[in-house]
């Protein structure tokens, strides 16, 4: 092993970096002009769809396939050309647990580390003990996989990444088939790495488990990266929206747009008897919210109700990836 | 995208290798040797003036003579049926000679004891004369049978060369420019002969219907050897040239190639892959039958082929017309039993025409008649059917 | 598949032994022998599965190679653990010669064992008519077997490339085994004998050489340097196949 782990947790330093990172398959593009940049000490939620280009990045980013342009670095190392140096740091999950059926759980770690030159023999044994009592394994460790559910396996693919101090984790999906509790553990996993010092990369459609333990994400869609920072910088990022509740909605429009606002549609509210809700998308440098409520007054516009809210991150996921928006770049 | 190119170079280089390898054993083996200057008469009297030498030795033998192609299947079979002599299994064993490449270990102490061990497939057909004794061994069938000849150094009792000594003597064989039946350098019984003993034959036959030139030295299984070109000087022969390597060392005949008109191909050729010029050890000439195997004592000698040719044990006696390179053979009425020119074998190979049925190949011709006499030569078939329509 | 293998000695011995032999000359050579001494049990056995069901093995086990870790998925722990493809390429070569190892010398070993069991054990009769002692017998035997899992490299390196095409082991093994076939079949036929010395079958039965008096080595030579040319444009093949493939499995 070259380095400790602490080399990766530097902070300012980047674990994982692309340069217009590209995989083609003929005429299309499962993953285009990617920029990457995973600071190292981060939890890094890596979001998107199914099929939006997650795996293909990660698979690139491991060596498994080759980019057809682009670069990238992971723990400061060009790849897939410093391959052998970089991937005995980093632990993998891709694409779901595989392992040789007929094995035991713990026979297959065996294996699994035993095809890595770089694995010190000696240590391996309790190594592979360590790694099968972190992930709640030790107990079935006996057991042949066919006999293992979905969720023992996800998690001998979690203690097979985990069988030597990582620098970097690249975790694929880790919580799919885990029961809610497996699911907890997985995240108390990853946040005792984090506190090691590890980079965690996961990679996830699920918005609410990245909203949890990540500090960093990255939305990616349809091959492409929408975008990325730490979670408070996607939030504040996400557009603010008004709401006018009012019987004058069509006064309401006019004067929005005069302030240079978008108005939305205009929703009834209790089946057009009442006041009609008035939407509009607030961006960051558009007029301050009282001044929106000073002008409606002022033209004359009945105020029911009036609210701004800032978007969620699920809003933000949504308006990145969701059909039917346009996406802010 | 450099790095993925460079992964396949060296699947791209190893084709390349490989071929080079294969490529250049053979040119180094045809690197031209340096040999003393000799004229065609020179050589021919060093090839005429040799004596048979101790040696071991792999004789490659292969003939392209046009006739049809069998799979290896169909024929490969044919060996291990000869215990069962009869004219089929012998004609299917003469199809095989004349169709498939065979590979031969010849030893020869020069003083008369041969052994020739005809590697078949998982299979050996031995000849070990020693003595007055001739042993074959058939591995297949495992069968031996011993023959007594009655001089080891004159044995007199050499076969037409083809034909196992188990069955019939075959037309067709006698076919190859007319052999002298003395000659030390034959193996009696033996389907495969050296070079050095078809050579003899046809030297011996030598006469001035036949233009003696040099070709460029060649390399014969390591020994460099002179190449002595025989043109027939007539047009009525099939045969093209005969091309006989003589060793230049010792002037042992190392391969002979028989060239027949139109055909790039030589028609017929053996020659040596491998030898070593050393007498092989004694035991090889020593054969006990091995235990478990069947074993006949032949009453009947050899079957001869000398001063009067004969075909079925000597009941016909065969006429020569003709001379050199253009002469033919001619065996009266009933030398073919009537209905043979019907078996399955046979009748693959011969084709009706007028005056008969006809066997053609690119360097020789056999014409059976319909009542059963035998016209054969190296020379076209209207020659055969012309004699036949003259008697 | 071992078992297997080492049944076909046993079955041929207890048959033989069942129907007191056979005549010369009819089915599998050296059949007709093994009532005369055990030890030709083994060679009828080797003449039999060398056309077929070791290549069969062989096929199975060298197509599985890459594509039965690509088909179970195991294949991208591996590389990430990381293996190294080229590493993984030779250990799994090296894995396939030493299958092939195995499966020829359980049928030595079987064969050897029930041989002595059930027939006599003497002087061993040679192609050539020549008789040799039992040990010597026994050590030319060896030599055969030496030489068939010499024949099957070539076979082997096919499987490992063919391997690293597809995802489908199945697939690989059946093209392996398919290719071996056709290979004997273009082999036994006369109008491609250009093409014969160049086939990886073309030696297969050339063992008979092994068995004649004195021994005739040079099919041993050229089966070495055939499989070894088939070994090395395999092997490069694959190599160059395997590092540039993308893993999706």
């Amino acid at each position: 092993m070259k380095g400790g782990p602490a080399a990766g947790g530097t902070p300012g330093t980047a674990a994982i970096e692309t340069h217009g990172l590209g995989k083609r398959y003929g005429s299309q593009a499962a993953v285009d002009k990617l920029d990457l940049r995973v600071p190292a000490g981060a939890v890094f939620g890596f979001l998107g769809p199914n099929g939006s280009g997650k795996t293909t990045t990660i698979r690139m980013l491991l060596g498994l396939a080759n980019a057809t342009s682009g670069t990238a670095s992971v723990l400061g190392q060009a790849m897939p050309r410093a391959l052998d140096a970089v991937l005995p740091r980093v632990g993998a999950l891709v694409e779901g647990p595989a392992f040789y059926p007929y094995l035991t759980g713990r026979a297959n770690l065996h294996r699994l580390d035993a095809a890595c030159p770089y694995a010190p023999t000696a240590t391996r044994r309790v190594r592979v003990e360590e790694a099968l009592d972190r992930v709640g394994l030790g107990a079935a460790a006996g057991k042949k996989v066919k006999a293992y559910s979905l969720g023992m396996k996800q998690r001998l693919g979690l203690a097979n990444a985990l069988l030597r101090p990582r620098e970097l984790m690249v975790l694929d999906e880790p919580t799919n088939g885990l029961d809610p509790q497996g699911t907890r553990e997985v995240r108390k996993l990853i946040a005792s790495l984090a506190h090691d010092g590890t980079t965690v990369f996961v990679s996830s459609h699920l918005l609410a488990e990245v909203e949890q333990i990540c500090t960093h994400a990255a939305v990616m869609r349809a091959g492409r990266l929408v975008a990325q920072g730490t979670l408070e910088e996607l939030r504040s990022a996400g557009q603010a929206k008004v709401t006018i509740l009012t019987p004058d909605a069509g006064a309401a429009r006019t004067v929005l747009a005069r302030l240079g606002l978008v108005p939305g549609t205009v929703e009834p509210v209790n089946d057009g008897a009442g006041p009609a809700a008035v939407t509009a998308v607030l961006p960051a440098a558009a007029v301050p919210a009282e001044d929106i409520v000073e002008a409606l007054v002022g033209f004359g516009v009945r105020v029911r109700g009036f609210s701004v809210d800032k978007g969620s991150l699920e809003d933000r996921f949504v308006e990145l990836t969701g059909e039917g928006f346009d996406v802010a770049r | 995208m450099s790095r993925r190119w460079v992964r396949w170079m060296p699947a791209a280089a190893m084709p390349a290798i490989v071929a080079g390898v294969v490529l250049a054993g053979p040119l180094q083996a045809q690197a031209p040797a340096t040999v003393p200057a000799r004229t065609a008469a020179q050589v021919l009297a060093l090839a005429v003036a040799s004596h048979p030498q101790p040696l071991s030795g792999t004789l490659e033998e292969t003939a392209d003579l046009g006739l049809p192609q069998l799979p290896a299947i169909a024929t490969g079979g044919a060996s291990s049926q000869s215990g069962a002599a009869g004219p089929a299994a012998g004609l299917g064993q003469l199809v095989a000679f004349l169709t498939a490449p065979h590979t031969a270990r010849v030893y020869l102490d020069g003083a008369g004891s041969q052994r020739v061990q005809l590697m078949d497939s998982l299979a050996e057909r031995d000849v070990v004369h020693h003595g007055t004794t001739v042993w074959t061994y058939d591995s297949a069938a495992n069968t031996a049978t011993k023959y007594t000849v009655s001089n080891p150094l004159r044995p007199g009792a050499a076969t037409g060369g083809l034909a196992p000594p188990s069955s019939k003597p075959v037309p067709g064989v006698a076919t190859l420019p007319p052999m002298a039946p003395h000659d030390a350098n034959q193996v009696p019984g033996s389907p495969v002969q050296t070079p050095a003993a078809i050579a003899a034959d046809i030297l011996k036959n030598l006469d001035p219907g036949t233009a003696v030139s040099l070709g460029a030295n060649v390399t014969v299984a390591r020994e460099p050897a002179y190449s002595l070109e025989l043109v027939p000087r007539t047009a009525a022969t099939l045969v093209a040239k005969v091309t006989i390597a003589v060793d230049a060392n010792n002037g042992m005949p190392l391969r002979v190639t028989v060239q027949a008109k139109g055909q790039d191909k030589a028609a017929f050729e053996v020659g040596f892959s491998q030898l070593t010029l050393a007498a092989p050890a004694a035991s090889m000439f020593t054969f006990t039958p091995p235990p478990g195997a069947t074993v006949t004592n032949s009453a009947v000698p050899l079957p001869q082929r000398s001063s009067g040719k004969t075909l079925d044990g000597g009941k016909a006696p065969v006429s020569v017309s003709g001379t050199g390179w253009a002469a033919i053979l001619q065996a009266p009425a009933g030398t073919v039993p009537a209905g043979m020119t019907s078996t399955p074998v046979l009748a693959q190979l011969l084709q009706a025409v007028p005056g008969g049925h006809a066997l053609s190949t690119s360097l020789f011709t056999v014409l059976v008649t319909p009542d059963g006499a035998l016209y054969a030569g190296a020379v076209p078939l209207a020659a055969l059917q012309q004699a036949s329509a003259a008697r | 598949m071992l078992a297997v293998l080492a049944a076909v000695p046993v079955l041929i011995a207890v048959a033989v032994r069942l129907t007191n032999g056979t005549r010369a000359g009819h089915g599998p050579v050296f059949l007709d022998r093994i009532t005369g001494n055990g030890l030709f049990v083994v060679l009828t056995s080797l003449v039999l599965c060398t056309p077929l069901f070791l290549p069969l093995t062989v096929g199975v086990v060298s197509g599985d190679t890459i594509a039965g870790e690509a088909g179970q998925g195991t294949l991208r722990y591996l590389l990430a653990a990381p293996a190294g493809r080229a590493r993984l390429l030779l250990v799994k070569f090296a894995g396939t010669a030493a299958f092939t190892l195995a499966a020829v010398a359980a049928v030595v070993l079987a064969g050897t064992a029930i041989g002595l069991l059930l027939f006599p054990v003497g002087p061993v009769p040679l192609l050539s008519g020549d008789l040799v002692d039992a040990w010597t017998a026994e050590g030319r035997i060896l030599l055969v077997g030496a030489y068939v899992v010499l024949s099957l490299l070539g076979l082997g390196a096919i499987g490992l490339f063919i391997s690293t095409l597809t995802d489908v082991p199945v697939g690989a093994m059946a093209a392996t085994v398919v290719l071996a076939i056709a290979s004997q079949v273009l082999d036994a036929l006369p109008q491609l004998d250009w093409l014969h010395p160049w086939l990886f079958s073309h030696w297969w039965l050339g063992f008979a050489d092994l068995l004649r008096q004195p021994v005739e080595w040079s099919s041993f030579g050229s089966n070495a340097l055939l499989q070894v040319g088939y070994l090395a444009v395999f092997g490069a093949l694959a190599y160059g196949r395997f590092t540039t493939k993308d893993v999706l499995s």
